[in-house]
This record gives C-alpha cells, sequence and structure tokens, in this order.
C-alpha cells in the first residue's frame, strides 16, 4: 500500500485550445494537511476537478491511494475515499439540509454509520443542526460552505479536496471554517486545500505548492514558504524590510 | 348539473391519461433539460405492446366464450406493456441521445424528432397502417349514481392512473434512485461528486417515463377502444402542452396539467363543440407561454452561485 494519499505527474489539463494545467506533480501524503495556492486562474479548480474525473486531463497520471484514475468515472473515484468540496458549495439548493447530508451518504448508506456521522457533522458545525429542515438554497454563504464540507464528510473520505472554503465569506466565519477544516484533519482525513488567501493557508498546512499560470513556481514547507521573500512580496503583500 | 358532472368524470379520466404521459416529458426535461419528442411513440407502442400481450393471452377465446378476461391477466398485461416500453425508452436513450448529450442543444431536439418520426413509420410497417380494436381487457360495465351515468372503464382509469402516480411520488422522494434523480436535475456535477452514477439515474428516469406513458397507452386503448401507429402525435403533443401547463420539470405539476387539460378538452367537447376539443389544447399552450411561461407549478430558474 502506498504511504501516498494522492501522487500527480505531469498532469495537463485544456480546455479546447487553452491550456489551464501545464504539467504540474504533486504528492499529498497521507494524514498531510497540504495547500495548492495561487491566483485567480492559476489553474487550481482544474487541478481537483481533473482529480476526481469532471475534467478529463490530456496527459499525465493521477494516482489515488496508489490507484491510477486514468478513464475512471467520477462517481467510482469518489467510491474510492475522496470527496471534493467544490468552489461555490454546489449545494443542492431546493433540498433541504438534511436531504443534502444524506446524499453525501449515497454510498455509505448503512443506517448507524449515517447517523453517526450526521451527528459529528452537527457537532462540527451546530449552524447546521439548527436548519436541517430548511432548503440549502436559502442559507447563508456560510452556512452553504458548511454544509458542503459537512456533506462530503457524510461519505466517510479518507481525502477531501477543499475549492477555497473562504471564497466570499466574512473574515469571522473564515476563521470557523479553517478551525474545523484543523478538527477534520486531526480526525486522520487527508486534506489538500486550494486557496487564494494564502496567509490562512500557509497557517493550516503543513505543505505547499504554489501555482502560477498552471505550473508549480514554488514548493515546500508551509513554514518554509511563509518566510520566504517572494511569497511575502506576492501573495502576502508585506514589505519584505517587515 | 348531472351534464356537468358526467363531462367532468370524462374529463378526469381522459386528463389521468394525459398526466401519465406527460410525467415522462417532465421527467427526461427535468434532468437532462431534453423535450423528449419520441415520448408520444413510446406511448403508441405500449398500447400495441398490451395489444399483442392481451392476444397471446388468448383474450380472443375469451371474447367469443362470452368471458370476461381474468383480472390477473389484465394487470400481466399493464405489465408487461411497461416493461417493453421501459426497455423502448431506455434504449433511445442509450442510442440516440446519450451520443449527443453533450453536443448543443439543438442537437439532441432534431435527434428527438428524428426518433420519433423514425418510430412513427417503424409502427406502420409492424403493426401495419389500419387502426385496431383495441381488445376488451376489461368488459365495460355502466352504473349510474344519481342521474350521472359512470363506466367501470373511466372508474379504472382513474384508479390505476392514481395508483401508479402515487408509487412515483413514494419513488421520486422514498429511494435512493429517486433522490440521485432529483439532485442530478438540480445540479449534475455535484450529483457525481456524492458518488451518484449519473448514466444509470438518466437510464431509470427513461425507463419510468416510459413505463407510465405505456400504462397510459393501454387505458387510451380501453377508453378511446382504437389504437393506431400515429395516436402517439396528438395525445403525445397534448401530454407535453400539459407538462409545460403544469411546468415543465415539476412532477405533480405534469400530474395538474394533465387534469386540467383532460378537462378543458372535455368541457369543449361537451358545451362547446366536439370540433374544437384538440384546438382548445394549443390555446391553452399558447396562453402558457404568454402570460405565465414557468408553468402552474414550475418554478423561474434561479442558479446561485
Ligand atoms: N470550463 C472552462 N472552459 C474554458 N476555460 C476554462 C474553463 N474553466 C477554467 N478555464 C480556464 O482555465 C484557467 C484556469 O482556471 P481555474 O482552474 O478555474 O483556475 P483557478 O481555480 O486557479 O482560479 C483559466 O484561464 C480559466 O479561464
Ligand atoms: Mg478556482
Amino acid at each position: 500500500m502506498s504511504d501516498l494519499a494522492l501522487e500527480i505527474r505531469d498532469l495537463r489539463v485544456a480546455y479546447g485550445g487553452i491550456v489551464a494545467v501545464k504539467g504540474i506533480s504533486l504528492d499529498v501524503g497521507r494524514g498531510e494537511i497540504v495547500t495548492l495556492i495561487g491566483a485567480n486562474g492559476a489553474g487550481k479548480t482544474s487541478t481537483l476537478k481533473s482529480i476526481v474525473g469532471l475534467v478529463p486531463p490530456i496527459s499525465g497520471t493521477i494516482r489515488l491511494f496508489g490507484r491510477d484514475l486514468r478513464g475512471v468515472p467520477t462517481h467510482r473515484i469518489v467510491a474510492d475515499g475522496v470527496a471534493l468540496v467544490p468552489e461555490g458549495r454546489a449545494v443542492f439548493s431546493s433540498m433541504s439540509v438534511r436531504e443534502n447530508l444524506e446524499l453525501g451518504s449515497f454510498l455509505k448508506r448503512e443506517k448507524a454509520g449515517r447517523e453517526a456521522r450526521l451527528e459529528r457533522c452537527v457537532r462540527l458545525f451546530p449552524r447546521l443542526g439548527e436548519r436541517l429542515a430548511q432548503e440549502a438554497g436559502t442559507l447563508s454563504g456560510g452556512e452553504q460552505q458548511m454544509l458542503a464540507i459537512a456533506r462530503a464528510l457524510m461519505g466517510d473520505p479518507k481525502l477531501i479536496l477543499l475549492d477555497e472554503p473562504s471564497l466570499g465569506l466574512a473574515p469571522k466565519l473564515v476563521a470557523q471554517i479553517f478551525e474545523s477544516i484543523l478538527e477534520i484533519a486531526k480526525s486522520g482525513i487527508t486534506i489538500l486545500l486550494v486557496e487564494q488567501n494564502t496567509r490562512l493557508a500557509l497557517e493550516t498546512a503543513e505543505r505547499a505548492y504554489v501555482l502560477v499560470t498552471g505550473e508549480v513556481a514554488l514548493q515546500g514547507s508551509a513554514a518554509e514558504l511563509r518566510e520566504d521573500p517572494r511569497i511575502r512580496a506576492a501573495y502576502l503583500g508585506e514589505d519584505p524590510a517587515a | 348539473m348531472t351534464e356537468f358532472i358526467q363531462q367532468v368524470i370524462n374529463g378526469l379520466s381522459l386528463g389521468s391519461i394525459y398526466a401519465l404521459i406527460a410525467l415522462g416529458y417532465t421527467m427526461v426535461y427535468g434532468i437532462l433539460r431534453l423535450i423528449n419528442f419520441a415520448h408520444g411513440e413510446v406511448f403508441m407502442v405500449g398500447a400495441y405492446a398490451g395489444y399483442y400481450a392481451a392476444s397471446a393471452f388468448g383474450i380472443d377465446a375469451y371474447e367469443r366464450g362470452g368471458r370476461a378476461f381474468p383480472l390477473v391477466l389484465a394487470v400481466a398485461v399493464l405489465l408487461l406493456a411497461m416493461a417493453a416500453a421501459a426497455a423502448l425508452g431506455t434504449t433511445i436513450e442509450l442510442l440516440a441521445y446519450r451520443p449527443v448529450r453533450k453536443a448543443p442543444r439543438l442537437t439532441p431536439l432534431i435527434t428527438a424528432i428524428g426518433v420519433s418520426l423514425f418510430l412513427q413509420n417503424a409502427g406502420m410497417l409492424v403493426f401495419g397502417p389500419n387502426p385496431r380494436r383495441y381488445p376488451p381487457i376489461l368488459k365495460e360495465v355502466p352504473f349510474e349514481i344519481g342521474g350521472v351515468i359512470v363506466t367501470n372503464i373511466k372508474v379504472t382509469i382513474f384508479v390505476v392512473a392514481l395508483a401508479l402516480m402515487t408509487a412515483l411520488r413514494f419513488f421520486v422522494l422514498g429511494t435512493w434512485t429517486g433522490r440521485a434523480m432529483r439532485a442530478v436535475s438540480i445540479h449534475p456535477d455535484a450529483a457525481r461528486l456524492m458518488g451518484i452514477d449519473v448514466d444509470r439515474t438518466i437510464r431509470a428516469c427513461f425507463a419510468i417515463g416510459s413505463a407510465l406513458a405505456a400504462a397510459g397507452g393501454i387505458l387510451f386503448g380501453l377508453d378511446q377502444i382504437m389504437i393506431n401507429p400515429l395516436m402517439g402525435v396528438l395525445t403525445g403533443l397534448k401530454a407535453f402542452v400539459a407538462a409545460v401547463l403544469g411546468g415543465i420539470g415539476s412532477i405533480p405539476g405534469a400530474v395538474l396539467g394533465g387534469v386540467l387539460i383532460g378537462l378543458a378538452e372535455q368541457l369543449t367537447a361537451g358545451y362547446l363543440s366536439p370540433d374544437y376539443r384538440d384546438a382548445i389544447t394549443f390555446v391553452i399552450l399558447i396562453l402558457v407561454l404568454m402570460l405565465k411561461p414557468e408553468g402552474l407549478l414550475g418554478v423561474v430558474k434561479q442558479e446561485k452561485v
């Protein structure tokens, strides 16, 4: 058994003629929190979508827990223990919060396990517990983000891919979401976190990859990258002298 | 007054047939955003499948001997026709629609029209172009309640349709496949991320919609006595209008639309002129498109980003 949860080699993703991801390689070890940061349009979402098979790569290999994912449809990839919390949440807006969560357990229907996970999600996000009967489309942005994360947890994944969970949220909510991400990691779930909020991402993750126009420009431990002057100038908006 | 009640009863029974067919239009539209123009032909093939199943069970002999066709065999005819239509519907999906699913929207629409024309002509070739008398799967027994004449056939149509629609409701709200259908219709990619096999879910949708249309076909045959290979054209169109009236994509809307179209048709035939019975459907279509294009129970599409 491979000790890597995810192993990406020379991944290329294109839309028509536009190459969005230009041959990146990336590893996520079991139990790690890794972050993939980069500006808007750098190719972060495309990378995550190709991992779960929503966008087929034009070349390169993706291994999930040692298994090559080439040509495997999304529902099978998900069955192997990965969950994507998509950019923009993508909750089932006309369904209730409870129905959204139950759909998260589509492949893990056994009732006792489902109920135990629901209880855990409600403990993690008490605001969802108060709104189980509410239509998901009427939740606030932050609550929808919580729901999207909880829905992913309902499938009992071993690896969670999070696409910009802080996007469009007030700072207080962002802090709350990131606390829960750390808690999820503590429970043994591997995390690949995509963020534009570089500071927070580097504080949360152990290792980081910096994506610039479809290529990995920098990689290393989060602590190292936090001190890297290039990162400080370009992403943390800091005066290098400060 | 009794005249009015009479018309309403006939309208309800006709409307429940439209409702059964409208469900297939609305389910497929909900999940693929495709108007399945071949659905009227699935209804027609369902009616013929019932015809041949009844013959195979020796309905002629029962009729010659003056004996009623046994109820278990009538139920078997219904189930066989539903299974045959489900097989046809899923085959159409697999061979005609799946290859063009990612093409621009006009392509599947034209494909659907092509499949519809193909099946009309195949129907004339295989079943013969002449109308056929539908076998008396149920022997007609009229009875009178307060001056209103009701037949057991009208009641059966209403009861069978209601039972199937109730079953559909439980299926869609209470089973994992039903939930998957709703999830795919709301957000296909998010549904995939839940581990839902979208292809399989679409196939289930076609199977169920087609089976309901076949039930509609048999009830239509019982009610109207005659069937022909082009019967799906007008009736399919009316059921489609019913789906639009109710709000295409909405399951309760299809039921409501079907009943309303049936009532409108019957009341127009009874009080205005039988000549207008088909025209009224299209008057309704024009009014809906002008006044409430999302339909009675449809929701205005609002994508939350
Ligand atoms: N569906 C698409 N069709 C065409 N181009 C796309 C599509 N999705 C993304 N792109 C392009 O691919 C590049 C990378 O996008 P994306 O992966 O969304 O970046 P990020 O998530 O880092 O902002 C961008 O130039 C974007 O315009
Ligand atoms: Mg993105």
